[in-house]
């Protein structure tokens, strides 16, 4: 008797607990990846640099003269990218880089960095 | 040894390691600027807090004993923009020659829609959420330390700068941390709305599920209202707080699939976050990981 109540007793709390769907989560979607054109313009030189991108280098180098330029892929979504940069002057002093982003036929958009014998920051590019 | 202990105590004056009784009486009310009065005071104040840690300050009401804890205060550090509705009666009732510092009311302020009146525009309180808003509480602090005593201006002038190498140190590793984060990717679901100050400086978009004071509760059409946006954005965690109940937070999980991405300090110091620095890292650190 017992275990025929037991075996009621599952198929009937199927009948009474509510089952929750499985709720799927929309697809983040991914910004496609644009070319972007980088030119870093030091005050000093030489000087050593490194443009990161969500925690990847995106670009790095040692330059005897300034300024410098390079093409990269970049997603950058309506709200903008953030990009870490670093820069060293081995001879010290006050020194600044200007990191200009053009993206397609855009006018560049540049910011400023000054440091003394080193400069590092996030630059937010919208 | 003779000459020895009368030049040992001079060092001990010149450096603001003064008897507790000469010691200026700080009353805070507020985790972060009682950090700060005592990182800016030092050795020169003795500061006591009457909202601790892990204390909601929305709901903070000053019992009889915290009067009497005002008797003999040079200096009242209050957070200011509206969150302390008991102050001016207090301050009333205290009596005494006490300034009183409302910090945030002298640093600018988000502006929001009332919880009551959507026609209401109110004042942000949550200013300690940006770490530039916690240096200029530091400045005000400096200043206000200084005019109570200011035969310790020198002790308050290097003890601020000091602290605020730190802070700026900190404002750079969060920007670091974050930068980790696709600027698209930078939405918060928090429990209240405590934290505008930070999604400012730092690029996010907050959806709060109550509003900027805790003591009302979102309602029914709130909730869902929210729960739809969550949908349709994606978003892909919600965050708890250390001093509100998580009831509402994980029934929106369950409707929308995000997850909990961990609980985040907004009002303050808490268990587990003894200071500052240590409130922001557990922050910063918790919204990365999670959104990711």
């Amino acid at each position: 008797m017992v275990a025929v109540l037991l075996a009621l007793l599952v198929p009937l709390r199927s009948f009474t607990v509510a089952k929750n769907a499985p709720v799927v989560m929309p697809a983040a979607a991914t910004t496609a990846e644009s070319r972007v054109h980088l030119q870093i313009v030091s005050t000093a030189a030489p000087f050593t640099f490194s443009v990161s991108h969500l925690g990847k280098v995106v670009w790095q180098g040692e330059s005897p003269t300034s300024p410098v330029e390079k093409d990269v892929n970049l997603p950058i979504p309506k709200e903008g990218i953030d990009l870490a940069v670093d820069a060293k002057w081995p001879a010290g002093g006050t020194a600044a880089v200007k990191l200009s982003v053009t993206r397609g036929d855009e006018e560049p958009v540049a910011q400023t960095l000054w440091g003394d014998g080193a400069a590092s920051d996030v630059l937010t590019f919208h | 040894m003779k000459t020895f202990l009368p030049a040992l105590a001079a060092i001990g004056l010149a450096l603001g390691t003064a008897g507790a009784a000469d010691k200026v009486k700080v009353v805070s009310f507020s985790t972060i600027l009682t950090e700060i009065a005592e990182q800016v005071g030092g050795g020169a104040v003795n500061v006591i807090s009457l909202v601790g840690p892990g204390v909601d300050p929305h709901e903070y009401q000053p019992t009889p004993g915290d009067l009497k804890q005002l008797a003999g205060a040079r200096l009242i550090l209050a957070s200011g923009k509206h969150i302390e509705h008991y102050l001016d009666k207090l301050q009333a009732s205290a009596g005494g020659d006490a300034v009183l510092v409302k910090v945030g009311d002298l640093m600018p302020s988000l502006k929001m829609t009332a919880e009551e009146n959507s026609n209401t525009v109110v004042e942000d309180p949550h200013w300690w959420n940006s770490v530039p808003n916690v240096e200029r509480a530091t400045k005000i602090v400096r200043d206000a330390l200084i005019t109570v005593a200011p035969s310790d201006k020198d002790v308050f002038t290097t003890n601020a700068a000091a602290y605020l190498t730190k802070l700026a140190a900190l404002n750079q590793w969060i920007k670091q941390e974050v930068a980790l984060l696709p600027r698209d990717k930078r939405e918060l679901v928090t429990s209240h709305d405590a934290f505008q100050y930070f999604a400012r400086d730092y690029g996010f978009k907050i959806y709060a599920i109550e509003g900027i004071s805790t003591e009302q509760e979102a309602s029914t059409k709130q909730v869902n209202d929210l729960i739809d946006t969550i949908k349709k954005a994606g978003v892909k965690a919600v965050f708890l707080e250390d001093t509100l109940n998580p009831k509402v937070s994980t029934e929106i999980t369950r409707e929308t699939g995000a997850k909990i991405g961990g609980t985040l300090y907004a009002d303050g110091l808490g268990v587990g976050a003894d200071s500052y620095d240590a409130m922001q890292r557990h922050n910063v650190t918790t919204i990365v990981e999670a959104l990711k």
